[in-house]
């Protein structure tokens, strides 16, 4: 499997009440990227499910949009008041969910895409802003540098500009190991583009430990310290590539996902070396057994008279 | 993949003729000649029997160290004594990926050193992997075969970065094909190593993408063949 | 040339071994704190004694023909005096004085079996005679001007001249003449007046390097000396010395046939000859164990997965099979007279084995 699916299976599957009406005890915390926490559990009567959702930008997100998009997609659902600890919170009372099998799969897919729904809102937000630099009826606008610190120390950076939209990744490698190899891959998805096929594909840049221009000005990059292991990873996307609809949601998505892509891969870059680090190791060792003079043929019997060869 | 082996084989056979048997030639003879270890109880401390080499206790019992060098990146260092000798091996590293590499491997190596008896835990500074060997592993092992051993491992520890090499050069474009071309909107084939470097068993189909318009394979390296489904 | 017997006596090393006077039995040492003592019977040799007293590696065993004693020494510092009980039929050691205070090396009796040589890595070798007041093996050290382990010993004829050489790259002869065990010894080549601890003469190997064996001719008019080099040195004192160089990996041990013929053997696993044509003219001769073809050896389905599995090769596959052409598969470290007319020697090594060469003049 090379490419990663945008919802989260465990959300879709841990919600399966929700298609079946059937009514259970529920009491499960799931992981996603980006330290997404999700906890879906029945409080109050086996046929409520709540739904929580914590993320350490979310509120970077509302102010992009989020909020608008939650109203509008899972309005009927939120609660007011968030389970403590968490940043929203959804009801699903099993007596009150569309009728039918295909509305409540749809609603549960939709629930696993809520973290991808939640990130794309600065994006769509970019686009629409670049949408007015296009429009000659509209004024240009001021673009919003959005910065969205979806990780600990990473951060995504989108700004809209006349005729086109970046997103810049940062990008920290742990180790030397991830940086190398990251490298690595990154220089391939710069050097990509030069193929013909993949010419219209978004131009991906790279640069290592120093900020692109377009962020360059931010006070966190002011004192970045020669030692640490940041990357910047700039994606330029033109208009043919946000075209409403299925274009757009789909860059979205792909984008959203692509430090994720980058790191699974780097690990089963590491996994596959190690294994194959193992086989050349076990060969190696054949060969030194090689030094080892053959054991000794002792040959023993049994209490019964048979004869056994030790060796 | 068998088409690229081949290739790689021709080049190392090549590269073998110039420079590679000659100096792998006079390491196996210094070597030979260096295992000449005798039995050598310490006369510095009483009832202890050491390694001279590693002890340095009495200066007497160490010959000097030879150094055999192919080039700069690539020598190693023979310190023979009289009743054990070090062998240190410089590995080539061209670039930061080769030497984060040799540095994986030569660690996974000296992580396991106790299966490989002869192994040191760490090595000599300067160089990236070395060997202790006392007259007590050449009493118990045929010391042509030890010898045998350290030269298939030079020989092969080369060829092993370089294909690791390849093989996270391979994955990485590949990755990166994957990536941008699901904004194709062409029916793709690209071939893919069922594990990076092997073979090749499996192949994707990618959906449609929205950009781009040409039909064409993608060849993630030369040398690899492309299988298409049947229709496409 | 007569054919060799082969014993395989170990599977690990033999440090050390001596033959009877009769040669029906031998003590080996297999790499431990261990003496055993074989019998001879028909071709095979069994297990008589084993004698333990000493706590680490024996390095040396020395069996005196006539008296019918063994001297053992060992990396423990000490050195016993092995005595046959005849009524129980058992080896009762008898500790000897050594006063060194680290491992004896090497160990030989003298000549006249009153009194051996130990060597030792405390920069001495000592002289050890049997005080009969005090009912105890006494010693008196030659120290001079030693500087490293002594690594090798032999006795001249005349029971006095002892030859040492050592890891200081020197090969020295020494008077080890003891007051009230020998009588004055005639003149030699070596010298005349001889109190203890007079240094005859000191002689280096050409290239330099650790003196792993020395040997005097059955004379005593020469010494030869092998070391770490791979050469063999013949001195004749104040008239001549000759130098062999030979191709081969250095040489461990050495011994006179005769005073034109040396048998050395080392690291290349297999003894070699040495002969001087005209008395002085000392020339490599021959390899006594040219090697013979590898044989395939028979291997079963099992075996060969067996050898698959560990060593990914199978058994006879062209670089499978480990063993050496020579009948020695590991180094040899000792060269041993086999009997008095020097129609034989004998060697042991790291491989385990003991083996018996014929070397009659052909």
């Amino acid at each position: 499997m090379i490419l990663l699916e945008y919802h989260n299976a465990v959300v879709e599957k841990t919600l399966a009440p929700i298609v079946s009406l059937k009514e259970t005890v529920l009491d499960s915390t799931v992981v996603d990227f980006d330290g997404v926490v999700y906890h879906i559990s029945t409080r109050t009567s086996k046929d409520v499910i709540w739904f929580s959702l914590s993320w350490s930008c979310y509120n970077e997100l509302t102010k992009w949009g989020a909020t608008d998009m939650l109203r509008k997609e899972y309005g009927q659902y939120l609660i007011s008041s968030p389970e403590q600890g968490y940043n929203l919170t959804l009801e699903f009372d099993l007596k009150n969910l569309p009728s039918t099998e295909e509305e409540r799969e749809a609603l549960v897919k939709k629930m696993a895409l809520i973290k991808r729904n939640l990130l794309a809102q600065p994006f769509e937000h970019a686009f629409d802003q670049q949408a007015q630099f296009e429009d000659n009826d509209q004024p240009n606008p001021q673009p919003d540098l959005m910065q969205i610190h979806y990780r600990d120390q990473e951060a995504i950076y989108i700004q809209a500009q006349h005729d086109r939209v970046t997103v810049i990744f940062s990008t920290l490698f742990k180790e030397e190991t991830d940086r190398i190899v990251g490298k690595v891959f990154l220089q391939e998805f710069v050097d990509a583009r030069r193929l013909p096929n993949i010419q219209n594909a978004p131009q991906v840049l790279y640069s290592h430990k120093e900020p692109p221009l377009e962020i360059r000005h931010l006070p966190e990059f002011r004192h970045l310290k020669e030692s640490e292991n940041v990357g910047f990873v700039t994606f330029v996307l033109f208009p043919r590539h946000f075209v409403r609809g299925d274009v757009r949601d789909a860059t979205i998505s792909q984008i959203q996902l692509f430090r994720d892509y980058l790191h699974y891969h780097i690990k089963c870059s590491k996994a596959y070396m190690h294994s194959r680090m193992r086989a050349r190791v076990q060969a190696f060792l054949k060969v030194l057994n090689r030094a080892k003079p053959d054991p000794v043929v002792v040959e023993k019997k049994t209490i019964s008279g048979r004869n056994v060869i030790k060796s | 993949m068998r088409a690229l082996r081949n290739i790689v084989d021709i080049f190392a056979a090549k590269r073998k003729s110039n420079t590679l048997h000659p100096y792998l030639a006079a390491v196996r003879s210094t070597l030979t000649a260096a295992l000449c270890l005798t039995n050598f109880a310490s006369q510095v401390v009483e009832r202890h029997n050491k390694p001279e080499i590693e002890a340095r206790s009495s200066a007497e019992v160490i010959l000097n160290p030879l150094v055999i060098s192919r080039n700069e990146n690539e020598k190693v260092l023979i310190e023979p004594s009289v009743n054990s000798i070090r062998f240190s091996i410089k590995i080539k590293q061209a670039d930061e990926i080769e030497r984060i590499l040799c540095h994986k491997f030569t660690r996974f190596m000296m992580l396991r050193a106790e299966h490989f008896i002869i192994l040191r835990r760490k090595p000599i500074p300067g160089y990236d992997i070395s060997f202790l060997i006392t007259n007590f592993h050449t009493e118990q092992m045929h010391k042509h075969k030890l010898v045998d051993f350290i030269i298939q491992f030079m020989e092969e520890v080369d060829k092993e970065i370089s294909e690791m090499k390849l093989s996270l050069k391979w994955r990485a474009r590949s990755v990166a094909h994957f990536y941008l071309l699901q904004s194709a909107d062409e029916d793709y084939a690209v071939a893919l190593p069922s594990e990076a470097g092997v073979s090749i068993k499996s192949f994707l189909i990618l959906k449609s993408g929205p950009y781009g318009s040409s039909r064409r394979i993608v060849y993630p390296l030369a040398g690899s063949q492309v299988c298409l489904p049947e229709g496409l | 040339m007569a054919a060799q017997e082969v014993h395989q006596l170990n599977i690990g090393p033999l440090t050390a071994h001596a033959f009877n006077k009769d040669r029906t039995q031998v003590a080996i040492c297999p790499n431990n704190n261990e003496v055993q003592i074989y019998q001879k019977t028909g071709n095979s040799w069994n297990l008589l004694h084993s004698l333990f007293e000493h706590d680490k590696l024996v390095t040396s065993i020395d069996w005196a023909p006539e008296s019918n004693r063994i001297v053992t020494c060992s990396q423990d510092r000490n050195a016993y005096v092995w005595n046959l009980d005849s009524i129980t039929n058992k080896w009762k050691p008898t500790l000897v004085l050594l006063r060194i205070n680290r491992a004896a090396t090497c160990v030989r009796w003298s000549p006249n079996e009153d009194k051996f040589a130990v060597a030792s890595g405390a920069r001495a070798i000592a002289i050890c005679y049997f005080e009969g007041d005090n009912d105890w093996w006494v010693s008196k050290h030659l120290k001079k001007s030693i500087r490293s382990t002594v690594l090798c010993l032999d006795w001249h004829p005349n029971n006095v001249l002892l030859a040492a050489g050592g890891a200081d790259f020197k090969a020295r002869v020494f008077s080890a003449f003891i007051k009230g065990v020998d009588k004055k010894p005639p003149p030699t080549v070596w010298g005349d007046k001889l109190p203890f601890n007079t240094i005859c003469g000191e002689y280096s190997n050409g290239s330099g390097g650790w003196i792993h064996g020395v040997a005097f001719s059955p004379s005593g008019d020469a010494l030869a000396l092998c070391g770490q080099d791979a050469q063999v040195t013949v001195i004749y004192p104040g008239k001549h010395t000759s130098e062999i160089k030979l191709s081969g990996l250095p040489l461990l041990s050495l011994v006179w046939v005769s005073e034109s013929r040396i048998v050395a053997a080392g690291f290349d696993c297999t003894p070699v000859l040495l002969e001087a044509k005209d008395g002085l003219n000392w020339q490599f001769s021959k390899v006594i164990d040219a090697g013979k073809k590898k044989t395939a050896g028979e291997a079963t389905v099992l075996n060969r997965f067996r050898q698959m599995d560990k060593r990914g090769i199978a058994l006879d596959s062209e670089s499978g099979n480990a063993d050496l052409a020579t009948v020695h598969q590991n180094t040899i470290t000792l060269v041993r007279r086999y009997d008095e007319s020097h129609d034989h020697v004998s060697t042991s090594g790291v491989d385990g084995r003991l083996i018996i060469w014929g070397i009659k003049h052909t």
